[in-house]
């Protein structure tokens, strides 16, 4: 994959992350699950400005960025902070397969920043309940 | 979305040509080998990737041994040792079972000395000219922050 095809797919797993957390923004309860509300609200700004950054890297290689769907598949049943929290790991599962990518397909800076955002969005899957792995975004390299 | 699935395997061998050329070089060098008096062809340089993986591979070692031994007094740490037995799986490298000299330290020091290395797995990752082997760094620097929940 080239490093302009990796950039496009890590924004539009961006793109994803943030219509999902804005519709989960807006159905998780404040006054019931507070801790769950402020990690998806945190998590939201987050992936906006990951977004951001990855538009302005594929701008400064000459291109377009890829823009975001009008609508992504979200799961009707999202009523319990269950079922709330599996919908945040499928988004950052599919985040940090993007990025680890992208790590593989770009050079320098952008490889740099490449790992600090698979980073980051393995240490969110924590924060949303998950065990820890080996190989965050790339579990085949566990043979 | 598809992307390629390289094993651990695929990675080291297309990353790192190091083992292979000694084996080879060894051979050559060995007169029972051949029957022929050949002058001994030159043993083959390591690559630049090929020093990144004995790097990683020594540091990974390294903490390995020293959560192993800590994680008999603490068990919060037994995750962490699975987690570093894989990466040495992944990286084609042995544990070390001795146990390290001198007292063992505090977590607390093994979680920065953890953090740190995450940090040098950056930097071997961003050093490196195989893609693969990028991503095999990055994901097992990934991996010790992920397990502390403490981000870069």
């Amino acid at each position: 994959m080239s490093g302009l095809d990796a950039l496009q797919q890590a924004l539009a797993a961006e793109h994803a992350a943030c219509y999902v957390y804005g519709v989960l923004g807006g159905l998780v309860s404040r006054s019931r699950t507070p801790t769950l509300a402020d990690t998806v609200d945190h998590t939201y700004g987050d992936h906006g400005r990951r977004r951001d950054e990855l538009e302005a890297l594929v701008r400064t290689r000459g291109a377009t960025p890829v823009p975001a769907a009008p609508a992504y598949d979200v799961p009707r049943a999202l009523s319990t902070p269950t079922q709330l929290v599996e919908q945040a790991l499928r988004v950052e599962r599919a985040c940090a397969t993007s990025y680890a990518a992208l790590v593989g397909s770009v050079t320098g800076g952008t490889r740099h920043w490449a790992v600090e955002s698979l980073t980051r969005t393995a240490i969110r899957q924590v924060d949303f309940g998950a065990a820890p792995e080996a190989f965050p975004g790339a579990p085949e390299l566990g043979g | 979305m598809s992307r390629p699935a390289p094993t651990r395997r695929v990675v080291l061998t297309s990353a790192a040509g190091l083992g292979l050329g000694l084996a080879t070089s060894a051979c050559q060098l060995d007169p029972s080998s051949s029957g022929a008096a050949r002058p001994p062809s030159p043993i083959a340089a390591p690559t630049s990737d090929d020093l990144l993986l004995t790097r990683a591979q020594h540091a990974v070692a390294d903490l390995h041994r020293t959560a192993d031994a800590l994680a008999r007094r603490h068990r919060d740490l037994r995750p962490l040792v699975r987690l570093h037995d894989a990466h040495l799986r992944a990286l084609d490298a042995a544990p070390r079972r001795r146990r390290p000299a001198g007292p063992l330290p505090e977590p607390a020091v093994l979680r920065a000395h953890e953090l740190a290395t995450a940090r040098d797995l950056t930097d071997l990752a961003v050093r490196a000219q195989s893609g693969s082997l990028a991503t095999l760094f990055a994901t097992i620097a990934a991996s010790i922050p992920m397990f502390y929940r403490e981000g870069p």
